[in-house]
């Protein structure tokens, strides 16, 4: 009797055991619902742009919707939107393999291979919310009307397209405008010098930047890169003057360094090159002039050549990566990166703490060693600043702690720096910069199979891409979303500084959408998108050799070098 | 009465097949869908192209070529395979010795033994990543504080890398060993112990002609298991890099992890390909170790 009862309890327990593991296959919801409206069910990558922007969006869907019945018959009214934000399950890379076992209906998020899910058959066809005008609010425009052409060439894969763009994500230096203000890290007027400390650019004329311009030109603000460094040669002077001042130039993340560094050189690189030489790399076609085939002391001596698919390995020797990699030797070894920069243990959100709260207001925080300097630069994305308000003990809030009302995000000034040009010629050349990351919204094909269900999801995705909605995601979030819009004076007015200077440089930059529908691309992407292949035959991350000390710019690039054979063995499938 | 016994017997039977089908069916399930269905689609695979808008077509052998002309040309997968080689042999040199020893101590109830069995097996109660993260912050940043930040972090400095990361292999590698060998000397029988004693056999010796030939069997299992793992031994790059393992300590298993990891399906074939290639390397080596270490290793009849 005794073994029996034993028996039975061991495969009782065995049979729960299975069914516990195959209840992962679909999470059983235990949130009270409002079972007298239609859920709408929506997971949210909680990343640097956080998840209020969506539940602010939220609430207005319901508002404008609290009278419709989305599932007639049930006698339900209006909608209740759920909101999960997560940072593990809903990120681009994981998801794919969660769809199946998650109840959104629609999902943010970013780092998504995008063919990689529109094959899958575990996301919705939206081409028809991408086609048609959003009419139902007002507006004649379609999503595909504004959406950048070469980003709507990607998406269509076979005439369908599977994916809404979602935020746009640009990546460089940010600098801290109150500290550059107090300590004068300003050129002035002729760009002899630096302007004294502590004056406005009212007291004090500073120089015209890497615009070269200053004013206002055709409604075209110019001034606000006025005093920042025009030129690579002009940078090192303001870090040199800086380290005089016991300021530390720049920081990173030392944990996600081969990202942040490589943002920097993205950033360096996609600016020498513009979108008409940097676009190669990611259509194999075209025509780019600056191929290096040798050097003349450290100039680079260079060629045209019409890219081809066969030919694509000649773009590894762009003299766009060569400037970008002497930009990275000089800072580096120069020591005007904190060394923490290179340590594992050092985070993003570390690193944007330090950047925010070791200095405020003319103030440096008194817990500090006196060779702990403050920080002048943060390398990171246009997401930073709102990432670094999320956690309570880091970021503004840290600082708020240490120094009162002025350490809050809303009193500070930072700015998202217009980099500097590698030579003096290419002053006044537009500032160009690429999209580091694809983010989009997509309609889980698992949990949308019921027909109305899967309208109400379309027509929240298109919600979110009205003006209106994109306008308020940018004053909430200060992040441009991946579509094109204006934004109204009232609500830039609304914005931080840096918020400001983010849609400034969205809104008059070049913005070069890094994607192509060639098969080369589509098929490599994950060798061929952001920054991959800075690599040689020793190092792949350029700021871990520099800061190795054992290799200069100019071997790292030549050792970049790939050969025609290299390539066609990787590629010529594709060709 | 024996027709009822014999009812009873079948009955009984059935349900212990029952049981036992309870048992085995989720498992045989898994081997089925996991093992045997993942290998054989990765076997088609590497005879395949596929391309996004161009579905799947034959490749004949271009993927195995593609693989060998990298494995030839490109000066990373030399490094790769070298880390590999190397892993292994610190594991076996190291890690097996020191293992042996600190069982033979613990073994023994030599002083601190049971200390030493708690420390030793300490790293495999906790989680790797738990494990990885206390280690980091050790060496990224208590160890360069002691020494005044005088270097950089162990793991982010590219010279102290490689040593660290074979140092905390080895070290969270002792517990399973430590406990399986510790297992087999206890089975050890204590008559032939105390004869040998009787007979004026030092510690050595013992451990030498009594202890490491009765304990075999297990040895031959660790080396043959740390063999056909060769290539996929990641090091705990992942874990302490994710994808940004500096060049200098990748080994094969970390690139294949990590590009089957973040890779399209466009690249799977080549990465099937390779995994072909690499079992029909380390396939024969294993079975020709296990042979030899059979046939001339030490006989307990």
């Amino acid at each position: 009797m005794f073994r029996k009862c034993v028996n039975v309890l061991l495969s009782a327990v065995l049979l729960a055991g299975a069914f516990a593991s195959f209840s992962g296959c679909g999470e059983v919801i235990s949130r009270p619902i409002d079972e007298t409206k239609t859920q709408l069910y929506i997971g949210n990558y909680d990343g640097g742009v956080g998840t209020q922007w969506l539940r602010n969006a939220a609430e207005r869907f319901e508002e404008k919707y609290k009278d419709t019945e989305f599932e007639p018959g049930t006698g339900k009214k209006g909608v209740e939107v759920v909101i999960t934000p997560d940072k593990t399950d809903y990120h681009g890379v994981n998801l794919l393999t969660k769809l199946a076992s998650v109840p959104e209906q629609i999902i943010f998020t970013e780092y998504v291979d995008y063919d990689k899910y529109a094959v899958s058959g575990s996301v919705v066809d939206v081409s028809d919310i991408f086609s048609e005008p959003l009419s139902e609010f007002g507006e004649t425009e379609s999503i595909s009307d504004k959406t950048d052409p070469a980003v709507a060439e990607y998406l269509n894969m076979n005439g369908k397209y599977y994916a809404i763009p979602h935020y746009r994500l640009l990546t460089g230096i940010q600098y801290n405008i109150d500290l550059f203000e107090d300590y004068g890290f300003y050129f002035n007027a002729d760009g002899t010098g630096f302007v004294a400390p502590g004056t406005t650019a009212e007291e004090q004329a500073r120089s015209k930047g890497p615009d070269g311009k200053t004013g206002v030109i055709d409604g075209v603000d110019y001034s606000l890169d006025d005093g920042l460094p025009a030129t690579y040669d002009e940078f090192f002077r303001l870090c040199d003057y800086m380290y005089e001042n016991s300021v530390m130039p720049m920081i990173w993340t030392g944990e996600h360094r081969a990202q942040y560094s490589g943002y920097l050189g993205w950033a360096l690189y996609a600016d020498y090159e513009g979108k008409g030489r940097f676009m190669p790399n990611f259509t194999f076609s075209g025509k780019v002039d600056d191929i290096v085939t040798s050097f003349n002391g450290s100039t680079p001596v260079t060629r045209s050549e019409t890219i081809t698919p066969e030919k694509g390995y000649l773009l590894r020797q762009q003299a766009g990566r060569y400037y970008a990699l002497c930009f990275m030797e000089k800072l580096i070894k120069s020591g005007y990166c904190d060394t923490k920069s290179f340590s594992l243990t050092f985070s993003h959100i570390a690193a944007q703490t330090e950047f925010v709260s070791r200095w405020c207001d003319g103030v440096k925080d008194a817990n500090l060693a006196a060779s702990v300097w403050p920080v002048a630069m943060l390398v990171d994305g246009n997401w930073w600043e709102n990432e670094a308000t999320l956690n309570p003990s880091e970021g503004f809030n840290l600082a708020e702690t240490i120094f009162g009302e002025s350490g809050k995000r809303e009193n500070r000034r930072f700015g998202m720096m217009p980099l500097p040009k590698a030579t003096a010629d290419q002053v006044e050349q537009p500032y160009s910069l690429a999209e580091t990351n694809t983010s989009y919204a997509l309609i889980n094909a698992y949990t949308t199979q019921d027909e109305e269900i899967l309208k109400l999801a379309k027509l929240f995705v298109k919600f979110c891409c009205t003006d209106q909605e994109l306008q308020y995601f940018t004053a909430e979030t200060g992040v441009p979303k991946g579509l094109s819009y204006e934004m109204p004076e009232e609500l830039l007015q609304e914005m931080t500084v840096y918020e400001q200077s983010v849609w400034n440089i969205n809104a008059n930059a070049e913005i070069i959408t890094p994607y192509s529908s060639s098969s080369l691309y589509r098929n490599n992407a994950s060798t061929l998108r952001y920054g991959y292949d800075w690599t040689t035959s020793a190092y792949n991350i350029p700021a871990d050799a520099f800061h190795d000390n054992k290799i200069t710019a100019l071997q790292y690039f030549l050792d970049m070098e790939m050969s025609q054979a290299d390539w066609n063995n990787t590629y010529s499938n594709n060709f | 009465m024996q027709v009822f016994r014999k009812k009873s017997g079948l009955r009984r039977l059935a349900k212990q097949r029952a049981f036992f089908w309870c048992l085995i069916a989720l498992p045989l399930a898994q081997f089925c869908v996991f093992y045997i269905g993942v290998n054989f689609n990765s076997f088609l695979l590497a005879f395949r192209h596929y391309g996004y808008t161009e579905g799947y077509s034959f490749a004949g052998w271009d993927n195995f070529r593609r693989v060998w002309y990298d494995w030839v040309n490109n000066e990373s997968f030399s490094t790769m395979f070298l880390n590999s080689l190397l892993t292994y042999a610190v594991t076996l040199v190291v890690g097996i010795t020191l293992a042996l020893l600190f069982s033979y101590f613990i073994y023994k109830k030599m002083p601190l033994s049971n200390l030493f069995r708690v420390m030793l097996f300490m790293p495999n109660i906790l989680s790797t990543l738990v494990m990885v993260l206390l280690f980091k912050y050790f060496t990224e940043n208590a160890i360069p504080e002691l020494f005044d930040n005088a270097f950089g972090g162990l793991l982010s400095t590219n010279d102290t890398a490689k040593p660290t990361l074979l140092f905390f292999l080895v070290w969270t590698g002792f517990g399973t060993q430590v406990l399986m060998y510790v297992g087999a000397m206890n089975n050890i029988p204590e008559s032939a112990v105390e004869s040998a004693k009787l007979d004026g056999i030092t510690p050595v010796k013992e451990f030498a002609f009594i202890t490491l030939p009765l304990i075999w069997p297990t040895f031959v299992t660790f080396i043959i298991v740390g063999l056909a793992a060769l290539f996929t031994n990641q090091l705990n790059l992942y874990s302490f890099y994710e994808r940004a393992a500096p060049v200098s300590v990748q080994t094969i298993g970390y690139y294949l992890y990590k590009a089957a990891q973040g890779g399209t399906p466009p690249e799977y074939p080549y990465l099937a390909a390779m995994g072909l290639m690499l079992t029909f390397i380390a396939l024969p080596v294993v079975f020709i170790v296990k042979w030899l270490m059979e046939k001339f290793g030490p006989r307990t009849v």
